[in-house]
């Protein structure tokens, strides 16, 4: 049919308009909003500190979350049998947090609450204020009180969700935070992503970038690796490209290379069923076509070196990242709908914060 | 004896038709002859299974000799004296695809295409009324069927590009496409075909047409975009959509600069032509098959490369049409169906132009939704012909506008009502597995389309309360 014909030689001739060399450089993001996150696991100050300097570095205004979870400061530091024998001890308690978050509202720090910590405090500042005298609390009303802070009730759920409506509401355009919120940091080396973290990922606005911070901060990055899986687009690639020259302030004196992993099982299953291309041939093909997406895209000027490795997010990441020593890790997972993540990257953005390496994700 | 039965039944029970068949000497047993090759003909051309232009020609040639053989015609004459006057349609069409296959060839579409693409930026917003624009545009100058062709492409390789549902913007050129196609009598071939016989020049058709034309973009698209909405984006993943888009460069679609040039200009100048064709002595078959042939040399290629890329099949199949239409002219069968026609009007409306006209584009509009559009302007414009000798009181120019409006409208009721229709939907399943149904058509299309017809109603009682009080269209 003439009809298919010309439909294909008009869908191809269009197809191939695309330049042969696509040029990243003046198409900088305007960062006007800045968001971090951060708890009371963690040196908030320096947290919020190194979200100012971004802030700084962008002319950006900036919002400072801190999630309080009640239950699990408390058991951080007691057990409810201390509680039970030393009432007044819960009193203290609570009275340290007063002041804690009276001191970060004085910085004018967002806290988010979980609703039922919120109550609470809400009775307890009435109960001051209709009797100034009272101050202490009978062994029985401790154990309650205590019991009742330290119940899990779905505190963490409860703050995710209000943190996934500031996110919509505010809609920054880079979130940062060291992960896993509401946890030790160093969990992440056996448990890995945590709820909060996982649904900070998933409620954040669609487009905003987030930023996990390893050793070395934005200002300090020396050399930049894009990761991409084999099979990643042109798309991806220009996702990276572009928060590099929007968020690195001195991209001309950072060395930038791209690394692709390639699926060894898959490269094994291919040549399998291939009977004219062995497994040499294929890596060769796929390295080919890998290098041949990202071989055209300049970034400040210039063209990133392209390393293809072959083997296992798991087994073989970390050596490779070992081997690059990156600085800041720049991820593209794929734009999933219905708030699902792209797994296979989420392993690799584990990996990295695992390492210590700082991570920037470009949904 | 089945025909005396028949003609004994038909008595009986109508006397609009025992009026036309009173008045239309006609031979009964061949026209049931001829009749039954047209309704088996179409039978299979919409059957899925049978190659729809094997059909037309089958058809068509099985009239030629039957015809000849019981006496209707004779094959000499209908060759010479009675087609001659759908040979300029056809020459009209054969122009319009030449220039269409060198256009693409030397890059013009695809230059505009990719530019366009550019100048959106990725905006979903600005691309859906991008694409609008340009469907509206490609299908006044070129054709329906070729503009869906160079829209769908574009819009296809856009949307795969920045990740949006195609669905939207297909469904919005399937009706956008149909208004164009009322602006200039190039723009469908139902318009060649109904405004030929009646002498409506390229400029007379555009201060009809195109007014009425512009008036249903902006109702389709004000509609369209709230039937089926287009995605909603943030900044953020704007600035990525045109990091996207600026890869793009319409450039490289050009092959030779100073070809593309030429044959740029005299595509330009051909339009312009046409335009003015009413006022520079030239028909318009002259203009389109001289200005093919112009661009043909312009782009330096040659007749041998260009004509494969001709859609042949498609001059075939209204050449099958003509033919079989003709047939049942000579017949007398539109003479009956135009007595029929004339009695409904004179006796069920009073002679009434206004609902005369607004019945024949309910008629069309309803008859193109489930029949070929193109079929149905090829079976209608003899009958307005001869409605307009044999009752001059009935004034003809509401009525063939109504009719050029309906076939236009009518085909956007069903996903089987026009070719362009069918080719859009053809292209949003082929490239993303995205099937419409009857159902969500009517519901989404459909619906438009019907307040289309409406207003469209309003508009064709205008015209002919101006052609009652004003000899502006010489009709």
């Amino acid at each position: 049919m003439v009809d298919d014909d010309f439909f294909q030689s008009l869908k191809n001739s269009i197809e191939n308009a695309r330049s042969d060399q696509i040029e990243i450089g003046e198409q900088k993001r305007n960062i006007k909003r800045i968001c971090v996150i951060t708890d009371d696991f963690d040196d908030y100050d320096k947290r919020f500190k190194f979200g100012e300097e971004m802030a700084e570095t962008y002319g950006s205004e900036i919002l400072k979350i801190f999630l309080y979870n009640i239950e699990t400061l408390l058991k951080k530091q007691y057990s409810i049998d201390e509680f039970k024998e030393a009432p007044q001890e819960l009193v203290q308690a609570i009275k340290n947090h007063s002041a804690h978050i009276k001191e970060l509202k004085e910085e004018n720090v967002r806290i988010v609450l979980d609703s039922t910590a919120r109550g609470l405090l809400y009775a307890l500042r009435d109960l001051r204020q209709s009797d100034s005298e009272e101050n202490g609390l009978s062994s029985s009303d401790a154990t309650a009180l205590a019991d009742f802070l330290l119940t899990n009730l779905d505190r963490e759920r409860n703050i995710s969700y209000t943190v996934g409506e500031l996110l919509k509401e505010y809609k920054p355009q880079i979130v940062y935070f060291k992960p896993p919120l509401l946890r030790n940091r160093e969990s992440i080396s056996e448990e890995g992503f945590n709820y909060v973290t996982l649904q900070i990922l998933k409620k954040k606005p669609n487009g905003t970038w987030v930023m996990m911070r390893g050793k070395k901060g934005i200002s300090d990055v020396k050399n930049a690796v894009f990761f991409l899986l084999g099979g990643q687009d042109l798309p991806t690639v220009l996702r990276g490209a572009h928060a590099a020259v929007s968020v690195l302030p001195d991209l001309k004196n950072v060395n930038m290379q791209y690394v692709i992993l390639m699926d060894q099982k898959k490269v094994n299953m291919a040549s399998l069923v291939s009977e004219t291309n062995s497994n040499e041939d294929l890596r060769q093909l796929l390295s080919k076509k890998m290098e041949e997406v990202v071989g055209n895209v300049k970034i400040g000027g210039k063209i990133p070196e392209t390393t293809v490795k072959f083997g296992e997010i798991e087994s073989d990441l970390p050596s490779i990242l070992e081997e690059m020593h990156p600085d800041l890790l720049f991820i593209s997972p794929k734009v999933t709908t219905d708030n699902q993540f792209d797994q296979e990257l989420l392993d690799v953005v584990l990996v990295a914060v695992q390492n210590n390496i700082s991570v920037f994700i470009t949904y | 004896m089945l025909s005396l039965l028949l003609y004994r039944i038909i008595l009986a029970y109508s006397s609009p038709i025992k009026e036309a068949l009173e008045l239309s000497e006609i031979n009964l047993t061949n026209l049931f002859i001829l009749l039954g090759i047209f309704i088996a003909t179409y039978a299979l051309i919409v059957w899925k299974n049978f190659d729809k232009n094997m059909a037309a020609s089958l058809g068509a040639l099985a009239s030629l000799i039957i015809g000849n053989a019981i006496g209707v015609f004779t094959q000499e004459e209908f060759l010479t004296v009675e087609l001659a006057h759908d040979y300029v349609i056809l020459a009209v069409l054969f122009g319009n695809l030449l220039i269409v296959a060198v256009a693409s060839e030397v890059g013009i579409f695809q230059f505009i295409s990719v530019f366009l693409l550019k100048v959106t930026r990725g905006d979903p917003k600005k691309l859906y009324y991008t694409l609008a624009g340009l469907t509206f545009l490609l299908s006044a100058v070129v054709n329906t069927i070729p503009a869906i062709l160079v829209v769908g492409a574009l819009t296809i390789v856009a949307t795969q590009e920045l990740g949006y549902d195609p669905k939207p913007y297909i469904l919005m050129e399937i009706v956008v496409i149909n208004t164009g196609g009322l602006t200039t009598v190039i723009s469908a071939i139902t318009n060649l075909i109904i405004a030929a016989p009646f002498k409506i020049g390229f400029l007379q058709f555009i201060v009809i047409g195109a007014p009425l034309a512009i008036i249903l973009l902006a109702v389709s698209i004000f509609m369209m975009i709230r039937i089926v909405p287009i995605p909603k984006i943030s900044g953020e993943e704007l600035e990525e959509k045109q990091l996207q888009i600026a890869g793009y460069n319409e450039c490289n679609v050009v092959k030779d600069v100073r070809k593309f040039k030429l044959t740029g200009a005299v595509f330009a100048i051909t339009m312009l032509l046409l335009l003015l064709s009413d006022n520079v002595g030239m028909d318009i078959s002259v203009i389109a098959v001289g200005g093919g042939i112009i661009m043909v040399y312009t782009s330096g290629y040659t007749f041998e490369k260009i004509l494969p890329k001709v859609d042949w099949t498609l001059l075939g199949f209204f050449t099958s049409l003509f033919v079989l239409i003709k047939g049942l002219e000579l017949v007398g069968l539109l003479d009956l169906l135009s007595n029929f026609l004339v009695y409904v009007m004179d006796q069920w409306l009073n002679g009434n132009s206004i609902l005369s006209a607004l019945l024949i584009l309910l008629f069309s509009s309803a008859f193109s939704g489930v029949l070929d559009n193109v079929v149905l302007a090829v079976a209608l414009t003899p009958i307005l012909e001869k409605i307009a000798v044999s009752n001059p009181a009935l004034h003809i120019g509401g009525m063939v506008w109504a009719l050029i409006i309906g076939t236009n409208l009518g085909g956007g009721l069903t996903p089987i009502g026009a070719p362009p229709v069918v080719l859009g939907l053809g292209i949003l399943y082929r490239e993303t597995g995205s099937k419409v149904g009857w159902g969500e058509f009517f519901k989404k299309v459909g619906m438009v389309t019907l307040v289309r017809i409406f207003i469209s109603a309003i508009y064709v009682i205008f015209l002919v309360l101006l052609f009652s009080s004003n000899s502006l269209i010489n009709l």
